[in-house]
């Protein structure tokens, strides 16, 4: 090679970054030709220098400090602050816990169907302990008189092997509903049924809970007496005596 | 755990201390905006140190920390890594021919160290006529020491890339230089 070639690998040979074989090469080079070595020695003395006014510079103490302080900083509690991030989980959390517990108590709480037949059987007591009277007459609420129900009620007579007879009707309330409480003397035994319009049952969760269950029918056991409920469309008629009514019922059910 | 961060702020500072000035003097020279300058160490150190769990005891820590500091150059000046990865063709020869024939440049040769004493601050000059990705690549390998291979990491660009950065900057500097020695009348006496 001649001068020119080793000179090109100037700039790796300073740096130290040639492969051995070719640095031998270059080494061996330097040792016979004067005129490289002293090129190569300049060159690097050059870079010493150069390299020597850029290193000159320090760091100034101010900064150092700085950069400790930071570090101090970064170690060292923090007062917590306010971030508008912590908003969401403090409104999230309250607000569903809220609303499972109003789903928990809209489910159990409202007028229960035993609620309903309590209510219901207290109404039927009041009549056989003649705290009311059902008389002969009919008096209905206000727009029932329309009800399919109401101008197909089952009058006196033989149903099956129960003796039937109409006695009298009057609107009441119950669970504060407005209804019709129907009586009936089936084998003269008192039969109590209640008209209740299917629109305002909209209250009473459980019960329609339990008659979609039962597919439009349920019986609930009150002791001596029982309830029977059976879903008419646009009314629900309650049935509740210590009798067999199934006779009776099965004719509303025709209707 | 508070002697934890204690120990581990400790000798994440003994292990900083060294190089604080190596780091100053590269963020001052490539950034030179001395405000944005001390904000990026800072930065760089302090996330550094945020990340001192991933050092693994007995590599190079000096390269470690210099990751961070070129990350967040990257961070100030996007451009930059975009820079790096293109490269003026030139003939590297020519430059060496150029400045061997270059009077002015010989007289440096004769005297070097002479001469660095008269153009002392010039030199900072010299440097920033050089492109930022010539200054970063010079100052990482001629004044850190960096190896081609850490600065080709570093960087994230080929080695050959990084060679051709470093040799046009030598080029550069030899040339500036020549031109302050004509300036300064700074050539040797014809023989």
């Amino acid at each position: 090679m001649r001068c020119q070639d080793y000179r090109k690998y100037l700039s790796p040979y300073l740096d130290s970054e040639l492969d051995a074989r070719t640095c031998a090469d270059i080494a061996e080079h330097l040792s016979v030709c004067l005129a490289c070595s002293r090129f190569f020695a300049q060159e690097q003395e050059v870079e010493r220098q150069l390299v020597k006014s850029f290193q000159k510079e320090k760091m100034p103490e101010e900064s150092w400090r700085t950069v400790l302080g930071r570090i101090n900083a970064y170690d060292s509690p923090r007062p917590r602050r306010f971030r508008l991030a912590w908003l969401v989980p403090a409104v999230v959390v309250p607000t569903a816990v809220m609303v499972v517990m109003l789903i928990f108590l809209l489910g159990k709480a409202p007028d229960n169907t035993n609620s309903l037949a309590e209510a219901l059987q207290d109404r039927h007591g009041k009549y056989l302990s003649k705290e009311i009277s059902i008389g002969p007459g009919l008096t209905w609420p206000q727009g029932f008189e329309g009800l399919t129900v109401i101008k197909h009620l089952p009058q006196s007579g033989l149903m099956g092997a129960h003796e039937v007879r109409l006695i009298g009707s009057q609107s009441c309330y119950i669970k504060d509903i407005e209804c019709a409480h129907v009586m009936y003397s089936c084998c003269n035994t008192p039969v109590s049924l209640f008209i209740l319009r299917k629109e305002d049952m909209s209250g009473l969760k459980s019960a329609q809970r339990l008659l979609d269950k039962g597919k439009g029918s349920a019986v609930v056991n009150l002791g001596n007496t029982r309830l029977v409920m059976k879903d008419l469309r646009e009314v629900v008629v309650c049935c509740i005596s210590s009798h067999d009514t199934g006779e009776l019922l099965t004719a509303f059910e025709r209707l | 755990m508070k002697e934890t961060h204690s120990t581990r702020k400790k000798e994440f500072i003994e292990l900083l201390s060294p190089h604080r000035d190596s780091l100053y003097r590269f963020c001052m020279h490539v950034i030179w905006d001395k405000n944005s300058a001390e904000d990026v160490l800072q930065e760089a150190i302090l996330h550094a140190y945020k990340n001192f769990d991933n050092f693994q005891p007995g590599t190079n820590f000096k390269a470690w920390l210099f990751r961070f500091v070129i990350n967040k150059i990257f961070d100030c000046n996007k451009r930059l890594k975009k820079d790096l990865q293109h490269v003026i063709p030139c003939q590297e020869w020519d430059i060496i021919e150029h400045l061997e024939k270059e009077e002015a440049y010989a007289s440096i040769l004769e005297n070097p160290s002479v001469f660095f004493e008269k153009v002392d601050d010039r030199i900072k000059d010299a440097l920033l006529s050089l492109t930022s990705t010539e200054r970063m690549v010079f100052l990482l390998k001629s004044v850190e020491g960096f190896t081609y291979k850490e600065i080709a990491q570093f960087l994230e660009i080929p080695i050959g890339t990084v060679m051709s950065h470093l040799f046009r900057s030598r080029g550069k500097l030899g040339e500036l230089l020549a031109g302050y020695a004509r300036k300064m009348g700074f050539v040797r006496p014809t023989p």
